[in-house]
């Protein structure tokens, strides 16, 4: 085959960054149904997902090769839709499946396990690989605690969530939601958390250590109490 | 949902416990409740010539004390005023006091009478917000003392403004004083006392407080809360309402 270098320049190659717009433009403009791949994508997964990348790229940024696999997947789902509207031609679709082309090198993905863990106090650490949709049911339940809405830790990278008796439930739903590990220590403290919904908080003295024992069941404000007012310590 | 704490074994947070455990469903140890009744006041805390003893006086001088000197007491009572803040300060035997007032005059007048810290100072409030161009303490030592504010009264609209906020976190030690309007001390309700505690603990929940009652337990679980209404969880922030707290210390 014979490559005219002057054609190249006229028509550029399509590139997978290229087809990955032109599916999210249809996904963007509100077409009916059937101009937007009879809804195949129209799940929250794949709209977070291809208008994340998407963004992702038009602000020049190289894609992983974990985005790119998925965004060839994607594009092979809606590759007949792509034809009949017109955007694309077959050729130039299967070509771009066969070696596919990207703006940048793409960087090697790294693999980060979804797990949660209680990481002391009343708190779990929730680590996952950059999810918009995760953070946001994760800010979601920052409503659910009176004093601590839920933040990113930058050095270990993990979102920290404080648990209360309002916030159990759904923290739960969204471990079983989006699979996240739990670890047995983590699991047991969960059970510990479901025994102490409803029962009182106890008070002891320990002379040996001329300390104030508190033990807060249940109690949000109490515990805040205990530990910004009275100066109280984790033990 | 579940934690363990430890706080110092002192009768202060002995008796902050007993009395939050009026409000609180909780278990108290025997031996706790001992150590609530030590270290009590007594008469010889009162100069009867200078700031005479009442029982209300006696309750708000022990909250002080017991909050460690970080607290607010409004004037909602006649008999909570200057004399008996300049008292409570006394019985610390602190080094250095600092007074930061609106009306320097006014606390001069008062301050005739008492033996009060060997450096006692009067300043405008706004001198005690001491900040260099970068908005940082210009001088740290003398934080080590106790500071009297003398809040504004004009505002009280449950939020702090960000300068007393500012203020009170630069000294651990601070006793909020305030006149709140006529209006709150002869209905003795609906004083938004969350401002001030707010100022003091920039922590605290203070959205909630600005609920109705009702609103309170709404968010709050019934059970472990046997509250009447929002007054009652002022003690939670260190804030002393007469109307709540009269029995405070006095019948551990």
């Amino acid at each position: 085959m014979r490559y005219d270098v002057a054609d190249i320049l006229k028509n550029p190659p399509m590139l997978v960054e290229d087809v990955l717009k032109l599916i999210a433009d249809r996904l963007n403009k509100h077409y009916a149904v059937e101009q937007r791949f009879y809804g195949v994508l129209d799940d929250d997964w794949h709209a977070s997902f291809i208008q994340s990348v998407n963004a992702h790229a038009e602000r020049g940024r190289p894609l992983s090769t974990e985005q790119s696999k998925i965004v060839l997947k994607i594009i092979t789902k809606v590759r007949t839709y792509l034809i009949s509207y017109g955007d694309i031609t077959s050729d130039t679709v299967d070509g771009l499946l066969a070696s596919p082309n990207h703006r940048q090198p793409l960087y090697q993905s790294t693999n980060i396990p979804k797990e949660v863990r209680h990481i002391g106090s009343n708190l779990l650490g929730f680590r996952f690989k950059y999810n918009e949709l995760i953070i946001s049911d994760i800010k979601a339940l920052s409503a659910l605690s009176i004093s601590q809405a839920a933040y990113f830790e930058g050095t270990m990278r993990i979102w920290v969530v404080a648990v209360t008796r309002a916030s159990l439930q759904p923290i739960k739903s969204l471990i079983k939601k989006y699979r996240f590990g739990v670890d047995c220590s983590t699991e047991n403290w969960f059970h510990l958390l479901q025994y102490s919904l409803d029962k009182e908080s106890s008070v002891f003295v320990d002379e040996e250590t001329d300390l104030i024992v508190v033990n807060v069941c249940d109690n949000e404000l109490l515990a805040h109490w205990v530990s910004h007012v009275a100066g109280g310590e984790p033990i | 949902m579940n934690q363990d704490f430890a706080i110092d074994l002192t009768p202060g947070n002995a008796r902050r416990l007993v009395a939050i455990s009026r409000i609180c469903s909780m278990n108290l140890d025997p031996l706790l409740i001992s150590k609530a009744k030590e270290g009590l006041l007594d008469d010889s805390a009162f100069d009867p010539l200078v700031c005479p003893r009442t029982s209300l006086r006696q309750a708000a001088t022990q909250f002080i004390v017991d909050c460690g000197y970080r607290c607010a007491v409004p004037m909602l009572d006649n008999t909570l005023d200057r004399r008996m803040i300049l008292n409570a300060v006394r019985l610390s035997d602190e080094e250095i006091v600092t007074i930061a007032t609106n009306d320097c005059r006014g606390w001069s007048r008062v301050i005739n009478g008492y033996k009060l810290a060997k450096s006692l100072k009067i300043v405008p409030i706004r001198s005690a917000f001491d900040r260099d161009a970068n908005n940082t303490v210009a001088n740290s030592d003398r934080y080590a003392g106790i500071l009297v504010l003398d809040y504004p009264v004009a505002g009280f609209s449950g939020v702090p403004d960000s300068m007393y906020c500012a203020i009170c976190n630069d000294f651990p030690r601070t006793i909020i004083h305030a006149s709140p309007p006529h209006i709150y001390v002869a209905t003795n309700a609906g004083f938004p006392w969350w401002e001030m505690s707010c100022a003091l603990f920039s922590t605290m929940p203070d959205l909630i407080f600005s609920y109705s009652a009702d609103g309170i337990r709404s968010v709050m679980h019934y059970p472990s809360w046997k509250l009447s209404g929002r007054d009652e969880l002022a003690i939670l922030y260190n804030t002393f309402l007469p109307s709540k707290m009269s029995n405070y210390g006095l019948n551990t």
